[in-house]
């Protein structure tokens, strides 16, 4: 026999971001505990909006299946005579189990010979598995910020929690959970129902109930609903929607039943920059904006609403009030902010530190400019010294009203910029301030601009280089810094370069400029700042933050569609730089396809691994060499090397391949008679530091020994 | 679902001013000091200290402490230095006014008690859109946080609701409930005003001329003539003296100079004299006061047998 199962946990309004992840812990631990107590089921479900989160199980099974049980009980020795006949304590140990002495067994344990009983265990009632399983699956929801409640008792949750419903098939499954009873009853919308509850009698009803009580259950049909409104409340005001996801998904998590109402603030506000007005209204009011139908911003605002059907005009009147007093504070920080150009606020960042021992933001600035200067040499000559000014002016903007009052953060840059342009600053350099943090969320375009690029380049280091040399390094899901996507960053702006750069001497430069940082040496963590006064320290530190890039390099080679293994074999030998490493994976890519592919394969690798057992590598000394295929090696190699070498540098590893597979039947011969490993260490020696001369050229193009075997 | 107190059936319609709901300012207050009495609150006075919050009143940061129970209502002047605008902005204000609700316990139905007030304030929820936006709130100077919500009405924030889970570095138990009214926001939505500066304060007299003046002049003086020198003098000597006092045993006078040093930093801010960098530090200097005056005020009501707690 099956039932359905539906559980419910009404709570007070939860944070929107709170509700899916709890839904999803939900489900997991349900399919979890179901199948640990092997209990089928056709399928699990979970839905919420801010005052439910509801786990529906679909024909659950109803009773636990029997189980038959081996139970331990006394020693053979104990348990049967000499004569092999069962004893009194034989017949003593099926009694109390309720089998019969014929069902008791010998078996071999580690502690030697002893009685088993075969022993059937009737599965238990689901009903009962429930009641215990829902209330202790209750409190062991986790939220990011979980909180007490009434008497401050144990019981944690996001917000006090008002009801439990738990009904299997139709009858309700009772337990309490600290003060709290569950009970078949629902309660519909706080406003657009009646306060009492609605009582539910089986979990087929429960989506009808709720319906009759004006709940949206499921969060995509909230979505759904709001985007269809949003849409036609702009259609028929002749306005083009500013689409939104993440806000669409945010105000259906805020709501039960969603509406849409459609008005206008005082289009005074529209000389703001438009980024603020969309911002005041989308960050602090959760309030869509539009643009009209010369693309530019109207004076029109779109709220979502949790369904109120009376008074919309009082809504709206309430709402455009709000932006008021919202925009007017904005205008009068943009006009106080304007009344200093935009570099007198470099002072200011002087009072501000940037990360404890790191020195503050001014330092940080003078910081960035020296680097985007250096990385404009390498990458961006004509952009330097635009590059430069952005630079140094980039953080200017931390610390005026606007993003500073913590009202606006999420306009850094875009505000410097806007200052910059008023300053009269020259618009690549109001650009380049604008895009500093370009690619800012996974998916994220790099900046347009080349000095946009160099700053935003220079950033991403500065900001990887410091977080690490102070300690401050990513480890599994602990990135506050976003380090990660930083990193990401750096490949992603790299890669669009002309020229390459060594990701190494970038690294060390920027490490340079932090130790030349004045700072109150007691003051620090002797341990984390050990790399100021410590060479090898800082030559470790280093190497941390190239292989932290390494895998980003990674991420990005696989995400571009090459394979995990070729990916490995491109970078583990070389990933200093970003673009020579994009280049080897799509060469590989050909190269595999070659008929040839897969002999000179196995020979690079089989010259690769054997230097696993190489000491130190020595200069070859070809006069120790032997007749045959060892000096036939090394002369073909020493005539193909130059050509293999060159070949790379240009770009050319198919025609570096054509060169080195030439050499495949010499390894071929070398491997089946020279004895590498000889006996006399100087000759071993020399063959080692011989074929790591071999593996080097090799290497240039791959790692050989890390593809998968096809 | 919790059980009704049978108080919150019927909310209160007051019709004083011959309207069938409040309107001035002073109707508001008054709407609110009776409905919260008819709910078994005492209904308090502003503690005469300045201070940024009605949670620092030591009617909710020492009474929220320790097993005893209270319910109070009172409205706090509040001074935020930095939020003045000489009178200019429709809405901000470097003083203000709070009506603060205490709930200890918290109910289980205090949400429901709350919107009760609403509809007492003629602001029924049916015809209004009315959200609970999460707000985790924290007081980095009172060592304070809990959890709660912001509550907007038609997209204006009219209340702080919060679960206070810890008080001075405490833990909490039992949890005091927090409504927060901000009284100027309700009753400019209630006037149908676009500015403070429009609203009646009752009695036939404009808000702005009780209260425009002392804008203007008190944005000066906290932007502009604060004495810096002094300010930090008194911040120091605040600090001596609460300390001095928390070793003599006398907690209530010695939390009156941690609200006094609160104040002094809350102007020193305004005055730009703190760095951001500074900031911190001065925050932890008020945050230990606190501290220590809230484990010291646990003990006093220990040693005096906890009076309000039920005799069993």
């Amino acid at each position: 026999m099956h039932q359905d199962l539906v559980y419910e946990i009404g709570v007070e309004e939860l944070p929107a971001s709170y509700i899916e992840p709890a839904l999803r812990q939900l489900a997991r631990d349900a399919e979890a505990f179901f199948k640990t107590s092997r209990l089928a089921y056709d399928s699990v479900s979970v839905a919420g909006t801010p005052r439910r989160l509801v786990l529906k199980a679909g024909r659950l099974q109803e009773r636990k299946a029997d189980i038959d049980e081996e139970v331990m009980g006394p020693s053979a020795k104990a348990a049967f005579g000499a004569d092999g006949k069962p004893t009194l304590v034989a017949a003593g140990f099926a009694k109390s189990r309720g089998v019969e002495l014929s069902d008791l067994s010998v078996k071999t344990t580690p502690k030697g010979d002893y009685v088993f009983a075969r022993v059937r265990k009737p599965g238990r009632h689901t009903m009962d598995l429930l009641a215990e399983w829902l209330p202790q699956e209750t409190r062991a929801l986790s939220f990011p910020k979980s909180m007490r409640w009434g008497q401050g008792g144990p019981l944690r949750f996001a917000r006090p929690i008002q009801w439990l419903l738990a009904l299997y098939g139709k009858q309700p499954v009772r337990f309490s959970l600290e003060h709290l009873a569950s009970a078949p009853q629902t309660y519909g919308h706080r406003f657009l129902a009646k306060a009492q509850p609605i009582p539910v009698k089986s979990a087929a009803d429960f989506d009808a109930a709720l319906k009759k009580g004006s709940v949206m259950l499921s969060q995509v049909e909230r979505e759904e609903a709001i985007r269809q409104a949003l849409e036609a409340a702009c259609a028929k005001a002749g306005l083009a929607l500013v689409a939104d996801d993440e806000l669409v998904s945010i105000c259906a998590n805020l709501v039960e039943w969603p509406g849409v109402v459609l008005g206008q603030f005082d289009p005074r506000y529209l000389a703001l920059p438009e980024a603020i007005i969309i911002t005041a209204l989308r960050e602090h009011q959760r309030i869509f904006s539009a643009r009209g139908a010369d693309g530019r911003l109207a004076a029109s605002f779109l709220v979502v609403t949790n369904g109120t059907r009376k008074n919309l005009a009082g809504v709206l009147e309430g709402n455009s009030q709000v932006l008021k007093a919202r925009l007017e504070d904005a205008k009068f920080f943009v006009e106080e902010d304007q009344k200093r150009p935009l570099e007198s606020y470099l002072e200011d960042l002087k009072t501000v530190t940037w990360l404890e021992g790191m020195g503050s933001v001014h330092d940080k600035s003078e910081r960035l400019r020296r680097l985007a200067e250096w990385l404009c040499i390498h990458l961006q000559p004509e952009a330097k010294a635009d590059a430069a000014r952005a630079a140094s002016l980039a953080k200017c903007d931390l610390v005026t009203h606007v993003v500073g009052e913590k009202e606006y953060t999420a306009l850094q840059g875009a505000m410097g910029s806007l200052y910059a342009r008023v300053s009269g600053e020259a618009e690549a350099v109001a650009l380049a301030i604008a895009e500093q943090y370009r690619p800012s969320f996974s998916g994220d375009a790099i900046p347009a601009s080349p000095a946009g690029q160099m700053v935003a380049l220079a950033d991403k280091l500065d900001n990887l280089v410091g977080c690490f040399a102070a300690g401050l390094i990513p480890s599994g899901s602990q990135d506050p810094y976003a380090l990660r996507r930083q990193a990401a960053g750096v490949v992603a702006i790299l890669a669009a370069q002309a020229a390459d750069l060594s990701l190494r001497e970038a690294l060390e430069f920027t490490l340079n400029l932090h130790r030349a940082l004045p700072r109150e040496s007691a003051k620090l963590d002797p341990a984390a700042f050990a790399w100021l006064s410590d060479p090898a320290q800082a030559q470790a530190l280093l190497a941390k933050l190239q292989d932290f890039l390494k895998a980003r390099l990674e991420a990005a080679l696989v995400e571009a569609g090459h394979s995990q293994d070729r990916v490995a074999a491109v970078l583990s030998r070389r990933h200093d730089q970003v673009r020579e490493a994009m280049a080897r994976a799509m060469a590989l890519d050909q190269l595999v396809l070659r008929d040839d592919f897969d002999m000179a394969a196995q020979a690079f690798s089989r010259v690769t691994n054997i230097l696993a057992k190489a000491g130190e590598v020595v200069a070859v000394d070809a006069g120790l060499l032997a007749d045959g295929p060892e000096k036939l090696l090394h002369e073909r190699f020493l005539a193909v090397r130059p050509n293999a070498e060159r070949a790379c540098q240009q770009g050319r590893f198919d025609l570096a391949f054509d060169e080195l597979a030439g050499l495949r039947s010499a390894i071929d011969a070398y491997f089946a008679e020279v004895m590498v490993m000889a006996e006399d260490p100087r000759t071993r020696a020399n063959r080692l530091s011989f074929l790591a001369q071999v593996a080097g050229t090799i290497g240039l193009i791959a790692d050989f020994t890390k593809l998968a075997k096809r | 679902m919790p059980s009704k107190t049978p108080a919150t059936k019927k909310p209160a319609k007051p019709a004083k001013s011959g309207r069938p709901y409040p309107y001035s300012f002073q109707e508001i207050i008054l709407v609110l000091q009776e409905f919260w009495a008819k709910r078994g609150c005492c209904i308090m006075q502003p503690y005469d200290i300045e201070k940024g919050a009605g949670t620092f009143n030591p009617n909710t940061f020492l009474r929220s402490l320790g097993p005893e129970p209270w319910n109070v209502g009172y409205v706090e002047p509040s001074r935020r230095p930095r939020d003045g605008r000489y009178g200019e902005n429709p809405n901000r204000c470097q003083m203000f006014h709070q009506y603060q609700v205490i709930l200890k316990p918290c109910p289980n139905d205090i949400v429901q008690l709350y919107l009760d007030s609403l509809v007492a304030l003629g602001l029924d929820p049916s015809e209004h859109d009315i959200r609970f936006v999460e707000d985790d709130w924290e007081s980095p100077t009172l060592g304070a946080a809990g959890l709660g919500w912001q509550v907007w009405l038609d997209g204006l924030e009219i209340t702080q609701f919060t679960y206070f889970q810890q008080v001075g570095g405490i833990e909490l138990a039992p949890i005091s409930g927090e409504i927060t009214y901000g009284l100027e926001r309700i009753a400019m939505y209630i006037q149908k005003k676009e500015s403070f500066w429009e609203m009646e304060y009752g009695a036939g007299i404009g808000y702005a001329e009780v209260f425009r003046e002392n804008e203007r002049q008190f944005s000066r003086f906290n932007f502009e003539e604060a004495d810096t020198a002094l300010l930090f003098r008194d911040f120091e000597a605040y600090e001596g003296e609460a300390k001095k006092l928390i070793e003599k045993g006398l907690v209530l006078p010695a939390y009156d100079y941690v609200i006094k040093a609160s104040h002094a930093f809350n102007l020193l801010e305004a005055r730009g004299a703190i760095s951001v960098t500074e900031r911190t530090g001065y925050i932890a200097r008020v945050r230990g006061l606190a501290r220590r005056t809230a484990t010291a005020y646990v003990k006093l009501r220990e040693s005096l047998g906890h009076p309000l707690l039920p005799t069993p």
